[in-house]
């Protein structure tokens, strides 16, 4: 095992590598040119070449790249194409609100999702267990977006109730801020949770038929104990994969969920920069993501080895 | 075998009478999984059938503006009254298209890749599964969005998005699996009947792996169809005046209140077109590989 | 000689309500705020000089102070806040033109009217006289701290367009600019080098705000862009700005308009999304959309359908255009006859669907609000090209393209704007009866603005700014060396109508050129035209005085909130 942690500790830097080199080329890619899209309407020939200079950009890519990785590490990701400011600083000033949405996600979808996986797989092929599968497809089924809309045109329309827009920060006002996100968390919670009551049913399943269940069941210990000590720590583990994997589709979920209810996130922020093609503010949050999620899914990796030593890598 | 008295089986055993057979099978023991299939069969014939499904000219302009669903456009009109109706129909098509396409290519693609990564092993795998480990690190919409920056927002390159959206997860579960299978002792017969590597590779291997890997590749064709939906959504999808039902969820939203049946007609396909998917998707994994049901 | 509009309105008395196709713009809650303009008849006995007399406010007919505006913010994020750069609405809006202002404004019929100073005299055709108005001072911060607001100030203020930065975009309107002179400490005197009529429009117009000297040479053209250094002399202050999240600016409680502002604060409550916008106003979380954007019209008769006179609208016709940009030089637009065929194609009333409801004021080359020089509205209808039904126009476009060797058809593809654009959707079917395919590539901003910018397309279909004098619609967009000629349209015959009226200081004699260069225009339809961006600012009943402008400004200083009307609404 310790031979699995090492070699995966290895990887990191070389997909964290890879990862920079495409987005280093990613802007070469781009058939048009990020000097003149700066300049917009005062474009003139002379202007372009003149900033192209003043930014480096005229120098070949092997030389540039350095340049762009050295600013990169002490955290200078370059200057947003259309405010002129770093992209850095707005980033970090949206961060917090797509961690709290996510969090807000995560929280509700398992608060409901865990426990009705449960009550899923105790009360097997009986009508509440089917009722609650069926109600976890359907929620996996219905498009974010269109959910998100529903949930503050129908209020507005029939009722005059819409959620307060308007970011309000935690620590201004803790009530408001909370009550803000619980209704797009509670929307992007939907999807997820459906997700983990059909995981947290299957594992139960498996793991209540296990020989260690028939055991402690055997040796007499009660139900609740059976369930709650042995059956669900080891229905945990592909669990805690998923969440970790499922980071992916919470930063996901974001990209709608911020636009639709108005909160200045990262995923907004990123639909942003494509829509004017602000390519180094976009370069800046794919690098940004794209290290996050290698980072957790190095840990998540980590943690599903400790938490079942049986589980062998190839 | 000894010859002991069986009790007469029917003779004419035709290959379609198997299949029905087969299929009356999985209608009784996976009824949702069935419900699902006619959902996919519905909405694939009516992309495939579009063309002459439609009552008039999807792009067709007239002046007929948000009129609610009556005899003349079954579905209303929209607010350059173009029947809605063609333009939902029309929409499956193209929604239902690019996800098809995307995933037949991410299919074949990702297969012979994961295969061959997992044949070849040694300094290729590893440098390939890095690779694929930074295009599986972004999220799906992220690579998505970056993409499109990038290359536009041409039909043919919202393919190639979306085919880069499945292949590396097709390709890592393919190896993973082709890992396991070439330890199986048939494949070691093979090699030890001096068998080629191509032969290995299409004769025995394959074979085994691609059940496998279609049931995965059926999990991921909903998702895909919400990230292609999505990227039409926020406008970043195909170009106008194509009917797409991302697109025209969002361009429905803004007459939610005059015209509510704009959102809501391609907002329900979608769902069904999704539901279906993966209530199939579930289906077959629950038949072909029980294994599976935890992912 | 009083100034040049004066004389003009004095003499075609045109009524105001007519200008704006019968609209009723901002008269909706308009209390008795005159909008009294040159044409005033009251004369300073000041013996032989012409000044005329001081405009004079509304007397105070119930203004109420205090109160907190919400309005929705942009959905963007701001630019630069340096006029002399930016154009983008979304940095107007979020404090740009709230907390400078302009030397002198126009009001929505175009007649100009003092702001820090009075319109100006013009003793000759060449000389314009700005007198300072009394009681104007810079904002009380540093590094100007309240002093008074001077003619050095004022000469700076204009000049600074012209300033040899690259990234100033206004500097060629100050060409026929002789001289700035700070006669005395509240005359500033601007010479032209010949007649030149758009002159004051051209200081009346949005962008030329009065930076300030001192914060300038402090912090340089780069600071100057920052929202924290904003001071100037509007009626508020810079407040805070943190983009998605709120923004807001205070009350400046030294502006020179007596009263003014009435209401203590402006917040910007920020909402991204149509469904977003509609949910905050319904709820009343912000009092008024925004005064640029606004909302569709379609929402606004809901609204009123729902609220009934709680609510109110009006429409706001913006100087900015929606344009099919054709680029002249290239295939297969270099032949005059395949771009009339396009322009004969275009179904204006089918654009108008595609905008969606009253969304655009149509036009010919020059718009029609500037009603002595643009057609009305009868008159376009009947031109070819925008009249209904289109047969005839149908038939003469397929006969002109048979002529220009494409009788079987052609294939292209057009750049486009999102949203603004999607006149392409409708041109693409009409351009289908002259066998003409066309297809779209929506693209971000920037792209198809540096293109086009560039010369480097075939066809762009998406939006242009404007101004508020004819003369921008004309030599800026088509004459040959015009900084907006972006489809490098060249025409001697039209180079010479353009640059005759621009020194045409008769009103009626440069009507009749602009009449004839109009029709220029659209005999060469280097250009498909169509229409003038129309928004619906929508606002609950509580908020009085509201005035809407075409273009980027809007006035604020003015508005007040009505304690009991806000307490009957609710």
């Amino acid at each position: 095992m310790t031979a699995y942690i090492i070699r995966r500790l290895l990887a990191v830097p070389v997909v964290l590598l890879m990862l920079s080199l495409g987005v280093f080329f990613m802007i070469r890619a781009i058939p048009g040119d990020v000097v003149d899209l700066k300049l917009e309407r005062t474009y003139t020939p002379e202007r372009a070449a003149a900033l192209r200079a003043h930014l480096g950009l005229d120098q070949p890519a092997y030389k540039q790249y350095p340049k762009w990785i050295g600013g990169v590490v002490t955290g200078d990701f370059g200057d947003s194409l259309v405010t002129g400011q770093p992209v850095i600083d707005e980033i970090w000033r949206r961060l917090p609100i797509t961690l709290e949405l996510g969090l807000m996600t995560l929280f509700m979808s398992l608060v409901v999702g865990i426990p009705a996986g449960i009550i899923a797989a105790v009360q097997q092929n009986r009508i509440s267990d089917q009722a609650l599968r069926l109600v976890s497809i359907i929620g996996l089924a219905i498009p974010t977006f269109w959910l998100a809309t529903l949930v503050i045109v129908i209020p507005a329309v029939t009722v005059g109730w819409s959620p307060r827009f308007g970011y309000i920060e935690f620590v201004d006002d803790p009530i408001a801020n909370l009550k803000q996100f619980a209704l797009p968390g509670a929307v992007g919670a939907m999807g997820f949770a459906a997700i983990l009551l059909r995981l947290t049913r299957v594992q139960m399943l498996e793991v209540m038929r296990q020989d260690y269940v028939r055991t402690a069941r055997a040796k007499g210990l009660k139900e609740f104990t059976v369930l709650g000590r042995h059956a669900l720590k080891n229905a945990m583990i592909p669990v805690v994969t998923v969440v970790g994997l499922s980071l992916a589709g919470l930063v996901s979920g974001s990209v709608f969920l911020e636009q639709i209810f108005s909160l200045p996130g990262l995923g907004r922020y990123a639909v942003q920069s494509v829509q004017s093609s602000d390519y180094t503010a976009i370069q800046a949050f794919v690098l940004l993501i794209g290290i996050v999620f290698v980072l957790v899914n190095l840990i998540v990796d980590l943690l599903y080895a400790v938490l079942d030593p049986r589980i062998r890598y190839s | 075998m000894t010859a002991i008295a069986a009790p007469e089986l029917p003779v004419a055993r035709s290959f379609a009478g198997k299949q029905a057979r087969s299929f009356a099978r999985f209608a009784r023991t996976q009824p949702l999984g069935t419900f699902g299939l006619t959902l996919v069969v519905i909405i694939v014939f009516v992309a495939v059938f579009g063309e002459w499904l439609v009552r008039s000219d999807p792009d067709a302009l007239s002046n007929d503006i948000l009129r609610s669903p009556n005899a003349k456009h079954w579905f209303g009109t929209d607010h350059i009254g173009r029947d809605y109706y063609s333009r939902v129909v029309s929409g499956a098509r193209i929604t239902v298209a690019l996800a098809v396409i995307a995933v037949a290519i991410g299919f074949g693609i990702g297969t012979v890749l994961g295969m061959a990564s997992a044949w070849a092993l040694g300094w290729f795998d590893l440098f390939f599964q890095r690779v694929i480990d930074a295009l599986l690190a972004l999220p799906g919409i992220i690579l998505a969005l970056a993409l499109v920056a990038v290359f536009g927002r041409d039909t043919h390159v919202l393919i190639l998005i979306l085919t880069l959206l499945i292949t590396p997860g097709v390709t890592r579960f393919a190896r993973g699996t082709a890992l396991s299978l070439l330890n199986e002792p048939y494949i070691e017969a093979a090699q030890a009947l001096g068998a080629g590597t191509p032969r290995i590779l299409l004769r025995h291997l394959l074979p085994n792996l691609l059940p496998s890997v279609a049931v995965v590749v059926t999990t991921s064709v909903g998702g895909l169809l919400l990230v292609s939906a999505g990227l039409s959504f926020l406008g970043l999808g195909v170009q106008p005046p194509t009917a797409e039902w991302g697109k025209m969820l969002a361009e429905g939203r803004d007459y939610y209140l005059h015209a509510p049946y704009l959102a809501i007609f391609p907002g329900v396909g979608l769902s069904l077109a999704v539901l279906g998917v993966n209530l199939f998707g579930d289906a077959i994994r629950d038949v072909w590989d029980p294994r599976l049901r935890a992912l | 000689m009083e100034g040049y509009w004066a004389n003009y309105w004095r003499s075609q008395r045109v009524s105001r309500r007519s200008v704006l196709g019968g609209a009723a713009v901002g008269a909706a809650g308009l209390g008795t705020l005159a909008l009294a303009g040159c044409g005033d008849d009251d004369d300073d006995d000041d013996g032989g000089g012409d000044k005329p007399a001081p405009t004079p406010r509304a007397a105070a007919t119930g203004q109420v102070s205090g109160g907190t505006f919400n309005i929705s913010g942009a959905s963007g994020a701001p630019d630069v806040f340096d006029p002399a750069i930016t154009i983008l609405g979304g940095t107007y809006a979020l404090g740009l033109n709230k907390v400078y202002s302009r030397l002198i404004r126009y009001a929505p019929d175009f007649t100009i009217l003092p702001d820090i100073a009075e319109p100006p005299e013009q003793p000759d055709a060449t000389t314009y006289i700005f007198n300072i108005r009394p009681n104007v001072s810079w904002h009380d911060l540093p590094p100007a701290n309240g002093r008074k607001f001077t003619a050095e100030d004022a000469a700076f203020g204009v000049s600074r367009f012209a300033r040899d930065n690259p990234e100033f975009i206004f500097g060629s309107k100050l060409d026929p600019v002789d001289n700035h002179e700070a006669v005395d400490e509240s005359t500033y005197r601007l010479t032209t080098k010949f007649p030149f009529a758009p002159m004051t429009s051209i200081i009346a117009d949005d962008a030329w705000m009065m930076i300030n000297k001192e914060q300038n040479d402090a912090v340089g053209d780069e600071g100057i862009k920052l929202y924290e250094n904003l001071i100037g002399t509007g009626p508020w202050l810079r407040g805070e700005l943190d983009i998605g999240v709120q923004s807001f600016l205070s009350k400046n409680p030294n502006f020179y308009e007596e009263g003014e502002p009435w209401i203590d604060k402006i917040n910007f409550v920020p909402l991204s999304d149509r469904a977003a916008r509609d949910a905050a106003f319904r709820t009343k979380q912000i009092d008024a959309s925004s005064f640029i954007t606004g909302l569709l019209k379609l929402d606004v008769i809901a609204l009123q359908d729902e609220f009934g006179d709680a609510i109110n609208s009006a429409p706001k016709t913006l100087s900015a255009t929606y344009d099919i940009d054709l680029n002249n030089t290239r295939e297969p637009f270099t032949d005059p006859r395949v771009r009339k065929a396009f322009h004969l194609a275009a179904d204006r009333s089918q654009f108008q669907n595609a905008w969606g409801q009253e969304a655009g004021l149509l036009m010919t080359a020059v718009p029609q609000f500037f009603s002595a020089f643009g057609r009305s509205q009868e008159e376009i209808l009947e031109v070819p090209g925008y009249r209904q039904p289109k047969d005839d126009d149908i038939a003469e476009a397929k006969k002109l393209m048979e002529a220009a060797g494409h009788g079987d058809g052609l294939s292209l593809t057009t750049l486009k704007q999102g949203f603004i654009g999607n006149h392409a959707i409708a041109f693409r079917e009409n351009l289908k009866a002259i066998d003409v395919d066309l297809e779209l590539n929506e693209v971000p901003t920037g792209e198809w603005i540096v293109a086009r910018q560039k010369g480097d397309f075939l066809m762009v279909i998406a939006s242009n700014t404007g101004a508020v004098d004819p003369d921008f619609y004309l030599s800026d967009r088509f004459s040959s060396k015009g900084s907006q000629n972006f489809g490098g349209y060249e025409s001697a015959a039209f180079d010479a109508l353009a640059e005759k009226q621009r020194s045409e200081v008769d009103a009626t004699a440069r009507a009749q050129i602009i009449r004839e260069a109009d029709d220029l225009l659209l005999e060469d339809a280097p250009h498909i035209f169509s229409a003038n961006i129309v928004f619906h600012p929508t606002w609950w009943n509580y908020l009085k005085d509201v005035v809407l402008v075409p273009g980027l400004s809007s006035w604020t200083s003015q508005l007040w909130i009505d304690p009991d009307e806000k307490e009957r609404i609710g």
